[in-house]
Parts: C-alpha cells; sequence; structure tokens
C-alpha cells in the first residue's frame, strides 16, 4: 500500500477526520435548526393541533378547534425565526415530556395527562425554550380564539363595537 | 411647486390648527405631513368581527426596512429596592425582565391628524402654577406667557372641538363655562366612585374632547371605548375632523400627504425660505414659503433642525443655545387592571372617562418632589375591550377550568391610570442616533430618559394612591400593574424646543417662533416648557398653536 495511502488510513487519523465530518454536519444542522427552521411536518402540525385542544377544549364553550385557531397561530409563528423554531422544537419537547407521563406521544395521552405535562411545561425557568413555546402558544391561541366571534357569543357578547356602540354604558350589564 | 405664505411641518394637533388659523386668515399654506390620510371607516377595526386582533393601523410607524423609527439611549438601571414597584402581570410575570428600564416605542402616528388619531380624547388645561414652575417651585422653566394670556386660547379651541367637560372643577378653575355638559360616567366607573371618595379624591367625569350632543356636523359618541384605534363616527374631535374641513374650504390649503421632510432652507440672512421633503416615490421636492412652521411633534421637530443645513449650522439650525432636544418631559405613567366582584362590563364607555385632580395641582409633596399627579378610571385605555384581553392578560391557566373562570369573571375587570409630573433634567433629551439612518438615509432620532429623584418619588405616590384605591374597592384583586419605572413608551412628549425668555435657555420665545430665525414657528409639543400634573398635552398644544400662528400673522403682516 502506498505510504500516502497508508497515512490517510489510519486508524487514528480515520477516527480524527471521521469525527470533524460528524461535528461539522450536526454544527450545520444545528445552524439550519437555528437560522433556517423547517415548517411543520403533518405529524408535528397534528401534534399543536391537540396541544391547542388541551389548552381551548371543545364542550359547553366552544374550543379552539371549532374556531381554528391552528392556521392563524402557525402563520404569525412563521413570521419570525424565533418563534418558528421555538415551535418546532416546543412540539418535540412536548411528546418527549409525555413519554415520561407513559404515553408514546402528546396525542395518545388521555385529556388530563395532557393538561399534567403543558403544566409541567408552563412551569420552567423564565426564558427557557419551554417558557417561551408555551408563552407563545397560549398568548396567541388564548388572544386568536377569543376574539373569534363564536367565542365572544359563548360568553354573551355577540357583536363587534361599531357601528351600535354601547349606549347603555351607564346602567347595569343586563344579565 | 406654487409659493405658500406659510409651510407647515406635521397635520397632526399643532400643525392642523395653526394651518386652520392662518389659512381661515387668508394666507396661503403649504402643509406637509409624512403620513397619509386615513379613511375611518375602512381603516379602523370597530366594526370588524374580529376586532381585538387588530389595533390602530400604525403604518408608517416602522421605516422601509419594517425597523422602530426611533431608537433610545443606554437603558437607566432598576435597583432592587424598586422591585415592589416593577411592571407585572398575573399571567406572564415581570414584563422587563431584566434590571434595566426597557424601551417599548415611542406612541406617535403619522398621519393627518397626528397622535389625536388615537388619542383618548382628553382635553385637559393646564393648572396656572404648571407655568410658574420656576418661581413658584424652584423647578423646570416658567413659561413666558402668563395663564391668562393662554386661557382666551383654550376657550377658542375648546369651542371648535365641542368639548365636554364638567362645570365644577375646583382643581382646574376656568373663567368660562366648557361647550357641552360632561358624559356621564360608565357604570364602572359609578362602582368605584365611593372608592375614590374614601381615599379623599373625589372622581370627576373626564374632560373630553369627545362629543356630549351633536356639533357642526358630527354626531355625539356612541360609546364604543374604542378611541385608540381610531374614531369612525367623528365624534372624537381629532385633528383632522376638527381642523381640516374649514382650512380646505378655504382653498388657501395645499395639503401634501406622504412626504418627509429632509431639512429647511435658510437664505444668507438667516431666515427660512422653506423645506425640502421627500415624496413617497423618493423624488424631491422644495416646498418655498416666507414662514415655516414646524409642527412634527416633539421628537421629529428637533431632529429635523438638527439635520437642517449641517454646513452653516454644525450644532443644527436655530441650536446656538445648544437647546434643541433639550429639556424632553413626558408622563410618568402607573397604571394598573383590578377585577372587581360584580359585573361591572367596563368594555362600554370611553377610554378614560373619570378623573380625581386632588393631587394633580403642582405642589411641593411632604413625599420630597415637586410636581404632582391625577388618578383616572381608564378601562378601555388599559384594553380591555372584549374577552381575548381577559383571557390572555388577565386570567392564568388554561383548559376547562380556565373557561369556567372566564365565563365567571368576564365583565369583571377594570383599570386605573395614575399620570405624573416629569421635571426637565439633563439626562433625559433627543438627539440624532449616530449609527441608524432611515429610508432617506438620515439620522434616526435617538431618546434618552432618566428617571430623577423627584420622578421616582411621585411615582412612588401614583403607586401608593392607585393601591390603597384599589384596596378601597370591595373584593378587588390587581392583576396586573405597569409602570414607567421600567418600561419606557413615551407619548406625552414635550419640551424639545422650549419657548422662553432666556435665549440661552430656550428655542422659542414668547410668541413660539425662534431666538434665531425670525420667520420660523413651532407649534408642537416641543414648545411646551412642562408638562403639568398629569394632564394631556393635546389641548394646550393646539391653543399654543393657534396663538402662535395669530403671532405669525402679526410679523408677517
Amino acid at each position: 500500500m502506498p505510504a500516502v495511502w497508508e497515512a490517510l488510513w489510519s486508524r487514528r487519523r480515520f477516527l480524527r477526520r471521521a469525527t470533524a465530518l460528524l461535528s461539522l454536519v450536526a454544527g450545520g444542522r444545528l445552524l439550519q435548526r437555528i437560522f433556517f427552521p423547517a415548517s411543520l411536518s403533518a405529524e408535528q402540525r397534528a401534534t399543536l393541533d391537540v396541544v391547542l385542544d388541551t389548552l381551548i377544549p371543545d364542550g359547553p364553550f366552544p374550543g379552539a378547534r371549532r374556531t381554528g385557531v391552528l392556521e392563524p397561530l402557525l402563520a404569525e409563528c412563521a413570521a419570525t425565526r424565533q418563534t418558528r423554531r421555538a415551535l418546532i422544537e416546543g412540539i418535540e419537547l412536548v411528546d418527549n415530556a409525555a413519554r415520561h407521563h407513559g404515553g408514546s406521544s402528546f396525542a395518545a395521552l388521555d385529556e388530563r395527562r395532557r393538561e399534567a405535562v403543558l403544566m409541567d411545561i408552563a412551569s420552567a425557568e423564565c426564558a427557557t425554550l419551554p417558557w417561551f413555546f408555551f408563552r407563545t402558544v397560549r398568548d396567541k391561541a388564548m388572544r386568536l380564539h377569543y376574539a373569534h366571534p363564536l367565542a365572544r357569543r359563548g360568553l354573551g357578547f355577540d357583536r363587534a363595537p361599531q357601528p351600535q356602540g354601547y349606549l347603555d354604558y351607564w346602567q347595569a350589564p343586563r344579565a | 411647486m406654487p409659493d405658500a405664505d406659510v409651510v407647515v411641518v406635521g397635520a397632526g394637533a399643532g400643525g392642523l390648527a395653526a394651518a386652520w388659523r392662518l389659512t381661515t386668515r387668508g394666507v396661503n399654506v403649504t402643509l406637509i405631513e409624512a403620513g397619509r390620510q386615513y379613511a375611518p371607516y375602512k381603516d379602523y377595526p370597530q366594526t370588524k368581527d374580529d376586532f381585538e386582533l387588530h389595533d390602530f393601523p400604525y403604518d408608517a410607524e416602522r421605516d422601509a426596512s419594517g425597523a422602530p423609527r426611533y431608537t433610545s439611549g443606554a437603558p437607566q438601571v432598576v435597583g432592587p429596592e424598586w422591585d415592589s414597584y416593577r411592571s407585572h402581570n398575573r399571567v406572564f410575570g415581570r414584563y422587563a425582565t431584566g434590571n434595566e428600564r426597557q424601551f417599548v416605542r415611542y406612541e406617535h402616528v403619522r398621519g393627518v391628524g397626528g397622535s389625536t388619531l388615537h388619542f383618548q380624547g382628553e382635553a385637559h388645561r393646564y393648572h396656572p402654577y404648571a407655568l410658574e414652575m420656576r418661581s413658584r417651585f424652584g423647578v423646570g422653566e416658567d413659561w413666558p406667557l402668563p395663564y391668562a394670556e393662554l386661557e382666551p386660547y383654550y376657550d377658542l379651541v375648546e369651542r371648535k372641538i365641542g368639548i365636554s367637560a364638567p362645570a365644577e372643577n375646583p382643581w382646574r378653575p376656568r373663567s368660562t363655562a366648557p361647550p357641552y355638559p360632561a358624559h356621564r360616567l360608565s357604570y364602572a366607573s359609578q362602582r368605584m366612585a365611593a372608592a375614590f371618595e374614601a381615599i379623599g379624591a373625589p372622581l370627576l367625569p373626564n374632560s373630553l374632547a369627545i362629543l356630549s350632543q351633536p356639533h357642526e356636523g358630527r354626531p355625539p359618541c356612541n360609546y364604543c371605548n374604542s378611541c385608540t384605534q381610531g374614531c369612525p363616527l367623528g365624534d372624537k374631535g381629532s385633528a383632522d375632523v376638527v381642523w381640516l374641513p374649514e382650512a380646505r374650504a378655504s382653498d388657501r390649503l395645499q395639503l401634501i400627504t406622504e412626504a418627509q421632510a429632509l431639512q429647511i432652507e435658510v437664505d444668507s440672512g438667516g431666515r427660512a425660505m422653506g423645506v425640502v421633503f421627500r415624496k413617497a416615490d423618493g423624488s424631491q421636492e422644495r416646498a418655498p414659503g416666507r414662514a415655516v412652521v414646524l409642527a412634527g411633534g416633539a421628537i421629529e421637530t428637533p431632529r429635523l433642525l438638527l439635520l437642517s443645513s449641517p454646513r452653516r449650522f454644525p450644532h443644527g439650525l436655530a441650536n446656538s443655545s445648544g437647546q434643541v432636544g433639550r429639556n424632553l418631559t413626558e408622563h410618568l405613567t402607573w397604571s394598573a387592571v383590578a377585577m372587581l366582584e360584580e359585573r361591572v362590563d367596563a368594555h362600554r364607555g370611553q377610554p378614560i372617562d373619570g378623573t380625581a385632580w386632588k393631587f394633580a395641582v403642582p405642589s411641593s409633596s411632604p413625599r420630597g418632589y415637586v410636581g404632582g399627579f391625577r388618578l383616572s378610571t381608564a378601562h378601555g385605555a388599559l384594553d380591555l375591550r372584549g374577552p381575548a384581553a381577559y383571557a390572555q392578560r388577565l386570567l392564568d391557566g388554561f383548559g376547562r377550568a380556565h373557561q369556567e373562570r372566564l365565563a365567571a369573571q368576564w365583565g369583571h375587570a377594570v383599570g386605573l391610570l395614575a399620570m405624573g409630573e416629569w421635571l426637565p433634567n439633563p439626562a433625559t433629551y433627543v438627539d440624532l442616533d449616530p449609527w441608524r439612518r432611515d429610508e432617506a438615509g438620515l439620522a434616526k432620532a435617538r431618546l434618552h430618559s432618566h428617571l430623577a429623584e423627584n420622578e421616582r418619588q411621585i411615582l412612588r405616590h401614583m403607586a401608593d394612591t392607585t393601591r390603597a384605591l384599589a384596596a378601597a374597592l370591595p373584593g378587588a384583586q390587581i392583576v396586573e400593574e405597569s409602570s414607567a419605572l421600567d418600561l419606557f413608551a413615551p407619548a406625552h412628549v414635550l419640551g424639545t424646543c422650549r419657548m422662553g425668555r432666556d435665549p440661552q435657555t430656550s428655542v422659542a420665545d414668547a410668541d413660539g417662533i425662534s431666538h434665531e430665525v425670525p420667520n420660523l414657528a413651532f407649534a408642537d409639543g416641543s414648545l411646551v416648557p412642562s408638562s403639568g400634573s398629569g394632564d394631556s398635552p393635546s389641548l394646550t398644544i393646539m391653543a399654543l398653536a393657534v396663538r402662535t400662528a395669530d403671532r405669525l400673522l402679526a410679523r408677517l403682516g
């Protein structure tokens, strides 16, 4: 075997080069995740849909699925790299946390255990990824859902402020 | 472009009031406005089904690259001794998480009508002492005119707008009756009146530029509580509604919108010759005039002076004294949202419908500060317009328990707002940002804000009083407090080209005209030397603008 070939394939060198190559690939993927996070896969969208249904479930009051919160929330989160990334990584986090609660995925858990998973994430330390993910999704979901006429009507508040205004503003609210 | 007699820069409260006075007195005016003219029913969101998702359409508040138009200087550190006065919310925790004061944004509207398009409609007269802070209390600067000279202009502007105000207000004495009776307090505020009495500060209906009766073809208010989103009816006396129609009808007004003033041209004799401006397509034009009136607000006006004629005036035009951009004042704010035991539906009414003036007479307080503050019921001003605000901000948690609590507590929230005096200090000012430029390649305005000890003590008193008031409301629980201590969101900016007798300590004279450039006048908040004890400044800005226009007319002959 020629000396140069031998040098290239010496075990120690091979391991060093392989490690460098793997580091480069891993670093590249990390950088890609940070700077160019992909959009959500179908599975991730399905998980997010279940997260929203846990935050605002359907029942006596209309839930987030009925007001169609998922699509506008995804559109808002797509606006910045930070929220795009938080959403993707947060959904992974939710599924991972679900396994600690005995499920194969977040969607496979019952409502009580899904709430427990989200409570764990909500109680994360300020400015960490779980905290940012939960705060972003909860804030947007609550705002988008309760600004929807269907959700408002569930509270007996059935119209926009104009053009009628509130001419009874000085009287006690009607029951 | 045809020669105008006067070029006015900025179509906000002061610019439009000055343009009205000039055009209706036979003067040709070119009015240059950086923003656009809004179409109320099309642009404002109150008729939309999802109205809570929409704010006022602040489409010109960011530059072409999407960056904010204004930057801020080094933030002030907030020490741990102030921890109990930090902004916080039951759901989010602290708003500003670090130990520094956080710049939120400069609350400003570019557009025909300026910031009156999104203002809450408050129309306050200053207390006479606010014009005498130096001679009475040894702080700030006296105005170069007595209150008696300002009051007739207050009267004129109030009549033109159609102010609705209480006939009696012992803390803001007046020699004439207000044009229209005050609005009734909202039900929510009525239920809070006893608590105001309990802390010794009676609650009065606010003085508002919002019609309680029809006036000059405008309808009365229908209490949608959304003044901050723009008023589609026209009952709110924004400057475009009050001043523009007559100015236009005079046939003496040329209004140029989406045109950014770049610099004021000055002849070899030191007189203003006109204004160079940039149109939306990037091209430049010149608007010539015999005089120039600056009315871009207390941030943009000093910026324009500092940018003008850099070769001849390296420190800026009309700035031999170095006072342009200095003496910036704003208002201290402390707000709280509380949940009451009973349902009051405070989404109905007007954004700031009641005010207690007990603490709003400028004075030397035993708490170790000079100044004062007012205390208001501010449900709409704190954005309690609908259930989205409750679900997102006021009630923590999620799931079925959250839904049930929202159903039980919807309609129970009320807002309180204290607004206080800010004295000028050397560390609070506007300058040009050396690093950041706008789409025209010009330096952005940079805001520096520093709470001196006087302001911190007023703020502490505001907070303690607001908390005492909330404690006097049966069963009330505070769920949110917001403070100028750690959040910097200036709105009522004043004083950066202040008027005064001494050219060494002021930019304009007693007529509101530059000490140095004899045909350059000011008609915005930059002229106002003191911030009052939490008085909203738009009425004062408009009164001074009409007065300045009169003085300019006299000088032009």
